[in-house]
């Protein structure tokens, strides 16, 4: 049983086809990166696993159980979380507000209404945990809006693994980052359980290279081609699109 | 088979004037993301200014000029000293600012007009009526329709054919872009402000004859103005169009064949609406 | 220690001056309550509603009607206000929470309008534009509510109650995720949060205690008429809330004080209450955003 499996997904906005046929099958612990030229459809595809988007056609499994249709809370209880393209966090609330939200809802009773949130020691050792993993232990007190956009997208992971999932998908998690904040989230995604199965859209080849077992290319809403590193970077197609021969 | 006729069309001078309320409303909401409380208060100020024009020059025709023209003066200086400064802020503080501002005119209204209920009287060469299809209709009714649908139509030409029109198509969809081209949003926005009040204070003085004219129609006339752009769908002339189409007859029909649920009728169509359809019947959600 | 200390103070101002600024005071904790509420939807799960008169008036004719046409105790009625004011949240949240934003705004009016045409129109029941009087405040044990201390006291009591019960639900879990709905609410959905059952709770909880301010504004008034679920006494509502500080609980209190101080003060020396109380709203949105209560915090930071 895969941990994600995607069967001929559709998707269309009237005659804007985003997603075309795609079928993807992702294992248990496997590193998958998705790539592709702006507009091929990857934070749309994203998108429909996650629940944020409904697709015309096709199915999605979350091992084995099927997800198709189901809106983000319950993608999210059945075990996949996911990171945000731009970041998408709680901006008036502390980065470990942020995190002990996630982590109530996943561990604890979010339906009290009487005691105090914090008079929960595990959870908040839970989300003092995350934090550090994340490497933001020492920005736990501060507000998302005074966060620097590398620790922004720091937190987006963190929220995402506060969910416990099993399958997480990382949508450009070094988007906008300069080189060494790139390195710092190479280190943090590399550093994640190999439990975890990720599925991660990327630009940064290097990024890619080093971190994927597997890498799918995805061109106007279509895989072009899937496979190992290797015969990704030696496809003659691949080659053309990125190198633009072709359009 | 007549009567229904007569009501139809009565419900078309009704859609009318929603039509021109709407469709400043749904241009303001679309562009800029301000929900304009006061929208009603223009109309009420078109109103009054038009019964003060015509107190000093008698010139029905001068009012329906006028009018337009300095409510939406005050448009500019509400947008431009009031509103500007929130657009950064949540468009929520945009309905408070505004709904400060229905508190403002009523007001003032008040105070100047009084709590009566004042008539315009008609030009002659718009009284009396003439028969269609075995109907009467009367003559205004005429004036009125036809000017909801030209200017209605004229709007829709200009905004679908014209430069200036593409702007504001551009700026509806992505106001950011549209800046990013080189399009001076915060002229535009002042513009399409100025000309939704203008609309506004038009229908005023043109329907304040047949509707009547005193404090208080503000309201009356702006909820069911707001119950149009959201069954019709904001953000589109298309939606403010049809919208007013279906409040009108709805509204007009309801009153004469089932008064006691007239008051309940579009209440429940607006629900109605919402919950089949959230983005109103002619809706599209916003790229941003 | 010194804002609680000023809190107790002007708590217990009114039953030493008694009078008219005591029935007054008692008005402006009826109201504090009704602001409160109305605080948890919008200042803590930022859903703006433009009804929520809805549920303080429905509550309201609960009391009174229960009491004038059916004899029953206006302590019963008081509960069966409360019952009825979370029915009506609960039916009109089920269908309200589906949309947001505008939608949201305009459906929660025209709920609250439908209930204004109802009370209205249905004379026999509810005595339309008349009202319906003709009940007497009860007992609470030996002591009669016609005495004005007695009153205050109840009215104090409520209040204090509810003040602490909300600051309670708002430290809570369940309070931190409605913040975290007004926040974002993708992003709660995200993490795993049903947010429309989240927002339809929030609804129902408002309601409770717009409906708990109602049933005392019907012991206390002994009166109700159509205006108490009138838009504009949700506009009322909405500007305490406003004037007084969104999302900080204190806020609306002061809120509800200040609203209520500057309405009799202002009525009673000229006819233009709305303008000037609009022209505050507007110095208010525009400059302190944050109302009397985040001028107050901006004031003490500059002193610290």
């Amino acid at each position: 049983m895969s941990a994600l499996r995607i069967e001929n997904l559709y998707k269309a906005f009237g005659r804007l086809v985003v997603t075309n046929n795609v079928n993807l099958t992702i294992e248990d612990g496997e590193r998958h990166a998705i790539i592709g030229p702006n507009g091929a459809g990857k934070t749309s595809l994203l998108n429909q696993i996650g629940g944020q988007l409904r697709s015309t056609r096709g199915r999605i499994f979350l091992k084995g159980e099927e997800i198709t249709g189901c809106g983000p809370e319950q993608v999210s209880a059945r075990g996949l979380a996911r990171t945000f393209q731009r970041n998408n966090l709680l901006p008036g609330l502390q980065a470990l507000e942020n995190v002990r939200l996630a982590v109530e809802i996943k561990r604890g009773r979010p339906l009290n209404f009487y005691q105090r949130a914090e008079s929960r020691r595990d959870i908040m050792e839970r989300a003092h945990d995350i934090l550090e993993r994340v490497h933001l232990s020492h920005a736990a007190s501060r507000r998302v809006e005074q966060l620097a956009y590398g620790e922004q997208r720091q937190l987006e992971v963190g929220l995402a693994l506060a969910s416990e999932p099993d399958v997480v998908l990382l949508d450009e998690p070094t988007a906008g980052m300069s080189p060494i904040e790139t390195a710092q989230m190479m280190r943090l995604v590399a550093g994640l359980p190999k439990s975890l199965s990720i599925v991660m859209i990327e630009h940064d080849m290097e990024v890619v290279f080093a971190l994927a077992d597997r890498i799918t290319v995805l061109y106007y809403g279509e895989v072009l081609a899937s496979g190992r590193p290797q015969d990704i970077r030696d496809n003659q197609q691949v080659r053309e699109v990125y190198l633009g021969i072709r359009h | 088979m007549e009567a229904v006729l007569t009501q139809a069309f009565n419900g078309l001078v009704y859609s009318s004037v929603l039509f021109l309320l709407a469709a400043g409303l749904s241009l303001i909401f679309g562009l800029m993301n301000v929900v304009n409380i006061a929208h009603g208060s223009f109309y009420m100020l078109g109103a009054f200014f038009g019964l003060g024009v015509v107190a000093l020059t008698g010139n029905f025709w001068l009012a329906v000029l006028i009018a337009p023209i300095i409510v939406a003066a005050i448009g500019v200086a509400v947008e431009t000293g009031f509103i500007r400064p929130l657009y950064r802020r949540h468009h929520l503080d945009q309905v408070l600012l505004t709904f400060g501002f229905t508190l403002v005119f009523y007001d003032l209204v008040e105070t100047f007009g009084g709590m009566q209920i004042y008539t315009l009287a008609t030009p002659g060469i718009l009284a009396g009526s003439i028969h269609i299809l075995g109907n009467v209709i009367p003559v205004y009714h005429l004036f009125l329709v036809a000017l909801g649908f030209g200017v209605g139509g004229s709007l829709w030409w200009f905004i679908d054919r014209s430069r200036i029109g593409a702007m504001v198509r551009a700026g509806v969809d992505d106001s950011n872009m549209a800046a990013g081209v080189g399009i001076n949003v915060g002229l535009l926005f002042t513009s399409i402000f100025a000309v939704g009040a203008a609309l506004a204070g038009l229908a005023g003085v043109a329907a304040g004859p047949e509707l009547g004219i005193y404090a208080g129609m503000d309201v009356e006339i702006l909820i069911p103005a707001f119950i149009v752009i959201v069954i019709g769908g904001t953000g589109s002339l298309r939606g403010a169009f049809g919208g007013s189409l279906i409040v009108g007859e709805a509204d007009t029909f309801g009153k004469a064949y089932l008064p006691e649920m007239a008051m309940f009728l579009i209440y429940i169509l607006m629900i109605a609406v919402l919950l089949t359809r959230p983005d109103g019947l002619f809706g599209r959600a916003k790229a941003t | 220690m010194v804002s609680i200390l000023i809190a107790v103070v002007a708590l217990l101002l009114p039953l030493i001056f008694g009078g008219y600024f005591l029935d007054f005071a008692t008005e402006v904790l009826i109201f504090a309550i009704f602001a409160m509420s109305l605080d948890i939807l919008l200042g803590y799960t930022g859903l703006m509603s433009f009804g929520h008169a809805a549920f303080f008036g429905v509550s309201a004719y609960a009391v009174i009607i229960l009491g004038a046409d059916y004899g029953v105790s206006l302590w019963l009625g008081f509960i069966a206000g409360i019952v009825t004011a979370v029915i009506a949240a609960a039916a009109i949240g089920f269908f309200c929470v589906r949309v947001k934003g505008i939608p949201f705004l305009m459906l929660t009016m025209a709920f609250s309008q439908l209930i204004y045409s109802a009370a209205l129109k249905w004379r026999d029941f509810t005595g339309g534009s008349d009202g319906i009087g003709g009940v007497s405040r009860p007992n609470l044990f030996s002591w009669s509510l016609y005495d004005s201390n007695v009153m205050y006291v109840v009215a104090l009591g409520f209040f204090l109650a509810t003040f602490f019960a909300l600051k309670r639900l708002v430290d809570s879990p369940l309070g931190r995720s409605f913040i975290g709905i007004r926040e974002n609410e993708m992003r709660m959905r995200a993490m795993g949060c049903p947010t429309q059952q989240y927002k339809l709770l929030s609804f129902i909880i408002s309601g409770a205690f717009a409906g708990l301010a109602g049933s005392l504004y019907a012991l206390f008034n002994s009166f109700i008429s159509p205006d108490a679920v009138h838009w504009a006494m949700s506009g009322d509502v909405l500007l305490m809330v406003t004037l007084g500080g969104v999302g900080s609980l204190v806020g609306p209190v002061l809120g509800a004080a200040a609203f209520l101080g500057l309405k009799y003060f202002i009525s009673s020396t000229t006819q233009h209450w709305l303008l000037i109380i609009g022209i505050i709203f507007i110095i208010c949105v525009l400059f302190f955003p944050r109302g009397i209560y985040g001028a107050v915090e901006s004031l003490e930071q500059k002193l610290k």
